[in-house]
């Protein structure tokens, strides 16, 4: 046996390769935390604005004389929706009774974005759900 | 002895040199991810308080010069590279009045990319949002 192998030194070739690969994975990583993270952020605050403009929406179908229709102000939230571009399939609306007994509105809105990096770890599609509730300041 | 020159500990000014430039190109790359998504998140922000502010006014005219005001005073005047440009369209209601349709504003601002980069970088790209409100209905 050579003095070289019986050495208990640890040999350091392919150590640069190693702390490339591991700075390659942290950039990476940290870059699918700006880009994807920042796509989810965005498509949540998407979500959420559309829901609240839903319900907004559907709670502004009644007045104080006509009162309050749960069919109409259900398809109202679902065509602001559309408008805001959500498809309608993605768009869950409730009408119930607020805590004070007036209609309450509850839209809840489903959005998905396509990953850019995360999609390297097998996650193509990212799933973000918002809800946002509107409700009437007079009973019918 | 073997002759073999152990390589423990030695690691080469190019090798050094490569893994600094290695660190300052991903510090690079991800602060100018960071600041687009940051230019990105201004335009969405700036859409919507500008459809917001256009919904509560009672005509397209008044809306359009709300949007406008909105974006003109937003943050988004020292980000864009030009005047951000804000376009206003709007759908009536159902019964074809202003009051109770709903009114998107979609908004480009132009970034230079030495802005975001931080250092001189060549091009420029367009950032785009939108955003859609329902228009109060009781609003004069």
């Amino acid at each position: 046996m050579s003095a070289a192998t019986a050495s208990p030194r640890r040999d350091d070739r392919g150590s640069l390769s190693i702390m490339l690969v591991v700075l390659l994975t942290v950039t990476l990583g940290a870059a699918a935390l700006i880009v994807d993270g920042g796509r989810a952020m965005a498509a949540r605050r998407h979500a959420a604005n559309t829901a609240e403009a839903a319900a907004r929406h559907a709670i502004a179908a009644q007045s104080p004389t006509g009162g309050f229709d749960a069919a109409l102000a259900a398809d109202l939230a679902r065509d602001h929706a559309r408008r805001a571009g959500v498809d309608p399939e993605d768009v869950d609306v409730e009408v119930r009774d607020g805590p004070t007994g007036a209609p309450e509105v509850v839209v809840t809105v489903t959005a998905r974005r396509t990953t850019v990096f995360l999609v390297l770890g097998g996650a193509d599609e990212l799933t973000v759900r918002s809800t946002g509730a509107a409700t009437s300041v007079f009973a019918p | 002895m073997d002759g073999r020159r152990r390589d423990d500990g030695v690691v080469t000014p190019v090798e050094t040199m490569f893994v600094v430039v290695f660190v300052l190109l991903a510090v690079a790359f991800l602060g100018f991810l960071g600041r687009l998504h940051a230019a990105g998140v201004q335009v969405t922000n700036t859409s919507q308080s500008a459809a917001r502010a256009a919904s509560l006014e009672g005509d397209a005219d008044a809306a359009r010069r709300a949007a406008l005001d909105t974006v003109a005073t937003s943050s988004l005047a020292t980000r864009c590279r030009t005047a951000p440009a804000a376009e206003l369209t709007w759908e009536p209601s159902p019964s074809g009045t202003w009051q109770g349709g709903s009114v998107t504003v979609t908004i480009s601002c132009v970034v230079a990319n030495d802005d975001l980069a931080g250092f001189w970088t060549p091009g420029a790209r367009t950032l785009r949002a939108s955003d859609t409100q329902p228009i109060d209905r009781y609003q004069r």
